[in-house]
């Protein structure tokens, strides 16, 4: 097993027409030994690339990559010690899953028993070992997937890569080869990096949540963190569902005012000098989930009123979408509510549950508001 | 109720079988004018081709001869066996120079490179040009007197005397090399094609696994073009040995019979020698001797199962 630490990682396309595309800008990072990151992003944020770098299929434009302190950024793919699980599984068609599974070692310095007893050891520990004899099309999308993961894991690598693995399969499938991935690094912790555009897997599978947008890195964190302490704007709304309520305001006074309020929101002195001191013109906003947004009866003392536009009915919950001075909060309120559009809500949230970020910077300022 | 319904039901099931019968009209009408073109263009030919080739004379002064002329053809006749064995020289040649030369070209042509749609394009022009018209200009390319071939291999190349490049000796490699040059493009269109579809996560997996470049076209390739290859090599094969007017325009079969391959020699015999029926013969022989090559092949390689999977 290795670590893997990316220095000013830079890798720029050159079109055909000419111009540059910057694939990946720059790129600092550590992973730690044994450690489940998943590198999480919108389409075309560079985290194809990005895990295609560390894997050696693609060349950086400037910068380094280190394997355990050694620098690797010029060694071949085959000899870093890597392994790679492919967005298109790419098993041969027209070998047996045992001979793809063999595959993994034939280049490797393996005698013929010891491999067997490896193919036959991997093939039970993902649970294929009646399917050696079949060819690929003959099997099912998780059955593949598991034959590929076979075959990465059979040279036993310093460093396991996966490319948005998953994303072929259907969704109940999905969540099934989730637990099985997890178990499997629970079983073999291996230095593992996983790229996905899929939040839950990222929540779900990683030790750590590497959030990527415009080929840059906004935050390296572990789950519970990056959902509960974002650094920036771009992550509170990248992760989570339903995504995060973003209200314009301006923090003056020592309160928060935003059209969409119905009074000012106090604020401690300690924060309005920080804001005065770092926040151009006092532009902030303010970020609250929507299941951390509450209905209240009339009467009570509200923050925003509107009226019911659209919900959604989620099973657990229904997303309900309100308006009010053009602007759209989303609530998540209980399943046996269900309201009537039009229908007027007033809603409260809890200082606690308040993270502001500067409005143009997009930089957090805090992510648990205090009360004054 | 339940007799009304039993009406309606019996009546359906009348009306159905019109129908069936009527789309099963429809179906043997709309296959008919295939099934004529095919009796008239494909099948009374070659049974008239038979029927020929157990005749003698010319025109329309057949006699009936029995199997004399193949009787003749192949135990008295040693440029009918000459013929025979240039015919499978030129045609194996043939598939060897174009296979390896249409491989080799789309592989190159499958790299991503700069104008690459204008290249695959420019590429297909040598099968644009009419076979007459690439024959004649490669007479006058290779002219032993004239050619600007031999003027640049006198110029620039320590060649020092002109080379004749339909000489007894030469005729065949010539011809053989321009057929190639004009048909190596059939392979790789079909080649590249099939290299198209490859996923590159394949190359780049087997990459990872440690294959060098050569072990990438074993492993990854070969095995996705190894049926393209066998049905190309197969229809290659076909066409070659029964090419007529690449040759015929060439050299019409010399200097002396250097280059009278079956076709030629079948020619020869029709219209050379006014003798339709040993020509027929001739044609006849070479179509058993595809028919049972192709069985055999198919039986060894069964490159239909290929395709299928």
């Amino acid at each position: 097993m290795a670590s893997v630490e990316c220095i000013d990682l830079r890798r720029v396309f050159e079109l055909s027409d000419g111009g540059e595309e910057v694939a990946v800008n720059s790129i600092d990072v550590t992973i730690e030994e044994g450690e489940f990151a998943t590198v999480v992003g919108p389409s075309g944020c560079g985290k194809t690339t990005f895990l295609r770098m560390i894997a050696g299929l693609e060349t950086p434009t400037s910068g380094d990559i280190l394997f355990d302190g050694e620098d690797v950024t010029d060694v071949s793919s085959q000899n870093r010690g890597i392994s790679m699980v492919f967005q298109s599984i790419a098993l041969f068609p027209f070998k047996t899953v045992e001979d793809n599974i063999r595959y993994g070692l034939k280049y490797a310095d393996a005698e013929g028993e010891e491999v067997d007893s490896r193919v036959s050891e991997m093939a039970e520990m993902v649970g294929i070992t009646e399917l050696l004899n079949k060819k690929p099309p003959q099997l099912s999308g998780g059955q593949q997937q598991r034959a590929a993961l076979a075959r990465a894991l059979i040279r036993d690598p310093e460093v396991f890569l996966l490319d948005e693995p998953l994303s072929d399969l259907d969704a109940k499938l999905k969540s099934k080869m989730r637990t099985e991935l997890k178990e499997l690094h629970q079983m073999l912790p291996k230095t593992t990096i996983y790229v996905t555009h899929d939040q839950v897997e990222a929540m779900t599978l990683s030790d750590s949540v590497i959030v990527m947008n415009d080929g840059e890195i906004m935050q390296k964190s572990p789950p519970d963190e990056i959902y509960d302490h974002p650094q920036n704007a771009f992550v509170a709304r990248f992760i989570g569902s339903p995504t995060i309520n973003m209200i314009k305001g301006t923090v003056e006074d020592g309160v928060i005012t935003a059209d969409l309020f119905n009074r000012p929101l106090p604020v401690t002195a300690e924060l309005q000098e920080t804001v005065d001191r770092e926040v151009e013109n006092n532009e902030v906003l303010v970020g609250v989930r929507p299941n951390e947004v509450n209905k209240v009866s009339d009467g009570e003392d509200s923050i925003i009123t509107g009226s019911v536009r659209i919900y959604e009915q989620m099973g657990d919950e229904n997303i309900v979408y309100v308006e009010s001075s053009d602007e759209e909060i989303r609530v998540s309120i209980p399943p046996n509510d269900i309201p009537e559009p039009d229908d007027q809500f007033d809603l409260t949230f809890t200082h606690e549950d308040v993270h502001l970020f500067d409005a143009s910077t997009e930089e957090v300022i805090t992510n648990e508001l205090t009360r004054p | 109720m339940s007799t009304i319904q039993k009406r309606i039901s019996v009546n359906f099931d009348n009306l159905n079988q019109w129908i069936d019968s009527r789309d099963n009209l429809l179906g043997y009408l709309l296959l008919l004018p295939a099934v004529l073109v095919f009796l008239f263009l494909s099948v009374l030919p070659i049974l008239y081709g038979i029927w020929i080739s157990f005749h003698s004379g010319a025109g329309s002064n057949l006699d009936f001869v029995g199997l004399s002329n193949y009787q003749n053809l192949l135990f008295a006749d040693s440029n009918f066996w000459h013929s025979v064995w240039l015919g499978a020289v030129y045609a194996v040649y043939s598939v060897v120079l174009q296979t390896v030369a249409g491989v080799a070209i789309a592989l190159l042509l499958n790299e991503t490179f700069r104008f690459q749609n204008f290249v695959r394009t420019l590429v297909l022009v040598t099968y644009l040009i009419p076979t007459v018209a690439v024959a004649i200009i490669f007479r006058f390319l290779l002219d032993h007197q004239i050619g600007v071939l031999n003027y640049y291999l006198i110029t620039y190349t320590p060649v020092d005397d002109t080379i004749n490049f339909f000489s007894q000796e030469l005729a065949i490699h010539s011809v053989t090399w321009i057929s190639g040059w004009k048909f190596t493009i059939f392979v790789v269109l079909i080649i590249l094609a099939r290299l198209q579809s490859i996923d590159s996560e394949l190359y780049e997996l087997a990459r990872i696994n440690g294959a060098n470049a050569f072990r990438r076209f074993i492993d990854v390739t070969y095995p996705h073009i190894r049926s393209a290859l066998f049905l190309v090599i197969l229809l290659r094969g076909i066409f070659m040995f029964n090419k007529f007017d690449m040759i015929y325009i060439l050299t019409r079969g010399g200097p002396f019979d250097s280059t009278r391959t079956m076709v030629i020699y079948a020619y020869y015999q029709a219209f050379g020698r006014a003798d339709y029926g040993t020509g027929a013969a001739v044609t006849t022989i070479m179509f058993l001797l595809l028919a049972v090559v192709a069985i055999i092949y198919f039986y060894y390689f069964a490159p239909e199962e290929e395709v299928e999977s």
